[in-house]
């Protein structure tokens, strides 16, 4: 699903990956370790084009996102990521927060559609639809997944009034209300206070188990190995090793891996 | 100021009796006009300007703009109001065969102006604004102009709000320059009350009165605002 081909990302002197490859196929959760600074999260931002590469290509599709002339909007839509400061929209409200990007999208659909019959060229019919059933159905599926993270009573509310894992949980949903094909986390439980990293795990546990495809920068030993069907160690800008669970956490062959699993185990 | 009573008595009937209320009135009008429309105008060009300059600069598109948008303020913070009024009002307008009345061209120079300065009111309010929530907004497959309207600038804007404030009562007190093309604003009146009673002193404080009753209202308006604009965050 997502190929990534000797990628480079430098910023000004600084080189931080230095030729990365990877395939992840479709269902997989890869998690990605690494010393802090050792390019795991530009690695992840990378693969949306949250940074530009500075030379290499990724795939998403078959589609190369490295293309000035691909829209990345399109293709960012099915590859959402989930922050670890959550970014929520602070001036909208929980639900807003859900149904704004698939409004947004929806719309587009539609008005390329209108424009494409008064012109005469092929459209989807599905796509036209007026305002109110775009947001009745945005709404709908809105709440939906919030009752899915238990935050139903909580869709009026602004983010400022949500604690930490409430917050991130809203982004997960945020993020599903996209229907992506890929999702990425950058660090989603390193800005929480302990006792709400459970919370967000469980959440992304159940989506692994749902079979969503994850791609997951964490130091959550524990999670990693319970959840990832395979690890990347990343140091210095290369991935120095990768491997199921096993193999990495119980059975690590490269010593970087070895001396960083002891630091943090 | 024994004869102060006189004074008042010579301005009240000016003002009363001969009918220079009815001045002043169109005067306040016209103050008004040129303000808020002003404010308007720079508002929206303002915006764009700003938006342009935060633009990321990889491609041809948005660095030619930029450009554009940088001679744009430079010409218009760089030289007085004044110069710009009379400039447009007597060289630009006539040479363009464009006939409009002194208050149009005061509205236009007052906003074309003012989008200068709000420009960088609205960069400054932009960059206030966490760089998560345009990442977030993009991460998302919003475009960045999405993503400007709905997230960043909604925000931004409530962080300006009171050095937005503080640009209209600005605007309003310089509209006292318009009559240099011959608009008929508050300055006009009360110095033209003054003219035919060949005393100032009374209008020329009274002016004083008026333009700080509207500046106070303003205010009062503006935080009225602030405090609806503030709802959505924890301190309410």
């Amino acid at each position: 699903m997502i190929e990534v081909c000797n990628l480079h990302k430098s910023f000004g002197d600084l080189q931080v990956l230095k030729g990365v490859d990877l395939t992840i196929k479709q269902g997989e959760i890869v998690v990605i370790l690494g010393p802090s600074g050792s390019g795991k999260s530009t690695l992840l931002r990378c693969l949306n084009c949250m940074e530009d590469p500075t030379a290499g290509n990724i795939y998403f599709h078959g589609v190369d996102l490295t293309d000035m002339k691909v829209d990345i909007n399109v293709h960012r839509q099915k590859m959402c990521m989930v922050f670890q400061h959550f970014n929520l929209f602070n001036n909208k409200t929980v639900l807003e927060n859900l149904t704004l990007a698939p409004i947004y999208v929806a719309k587009k659909k539609a008005r390329a559609a209108k424009w494409a019959k008064l012109l005469g060229r092929p459209y989807e019919v599905a796509d036209i639809r007026s305002n109110k059933e775009i947001s009745d159905e945005a709404e709908a599926r809105a709440m939906e997944l919030l009752g899915v993270v238990d935050l139903q009573d909580k869709a009026a509310e602004y983010p400022s009034k949500l604690s930490g894992g409430q917050k991130q949980r809203v982004a997960i949903v945020r993020a599903l209300a996209m229907n992506p094909d890929v999702m990425l986390f950058d660090e989603p439980t390193s800005a929480l206070d302990p006792e709400m990293v459970g919370e967000v795990l469980e959440v992304m546990r159940d989506l692994a188990k749902a079979g969503m495809t994850m791609v997951i920068v964490t130091h959550e030993m524990g999670f990693a190995r319970e959840v990832a069907s395979r690890v990347l160690f990343i140091d210095e800008g290369v991935i120095q090793e990768e491997g199921t669970p096993d193999e990495i956490f119980n059975h690590p062959q490269n010593p970087r891996t070895q001396s960083f699993l002891s630091k943090v185990l | 100021m024994g004869n102060f009573e006189l004074k008042l008595a010579t301005f009240w009937r000016e003002f009363y009796a001969n009918g220079g209320y009815n001045m002043v009135l169109e005067g306040l009008k016209n103050t008004l006009i040129i303000a808020v429309l002003g404010l308007l105008i720079g508002s929206v060009i303002g915006t764009v300007i700003a938006a342009v300059r935060v633009m990321p600069k990889y491609k041809v598109l948005p660095r030619v703009l930029n450009g554009i948008c940088s001679v744009y303020v430079s010409f218009f913070r760089g030289t007085p109001m004044v110069v710009q009024l009379l400039v447009f009002y007597y060289v630009l307008f006539p040479l363009m065969g464009v006939n409009m009345t002194s208050v149009m061209v005061s509205v236009m120079v007052f906003g074309l102006n003012s989008g200068a300065y709000i420009s960088e009111i609205m960069r400054g309010g932009i960059l206030s604004v966490d760089p998560g929530q345009m990442e977030g907004g993009r991460a998302m497959g919003l475009s960045f102009s999405a993503t400007m309207m709905k997230i960043v600038i909604p925000q931004a804007v409530k962080n300006i709000l009171p050095t937005m404030g503080n640009e209209f009562i600005t605007l309003i007190k310089e509209t006292s320059i318009v009559s240099f093309v011959g608009a008929s604003d508050l300055y006009k009146a009360f110095n033209l009350m003054g003219t035919n009673t060949y005393e100032f002193m009374v209008p020329y404080l009274a002016m004083a009165v008026v333009y700080i009753v509207m500046v106070l209202i303003i205010t009062l308006l503006i935080r009225l605002m602030e405090r609806r604009l503030r709802k959505s965050d924890r301190s309410m």
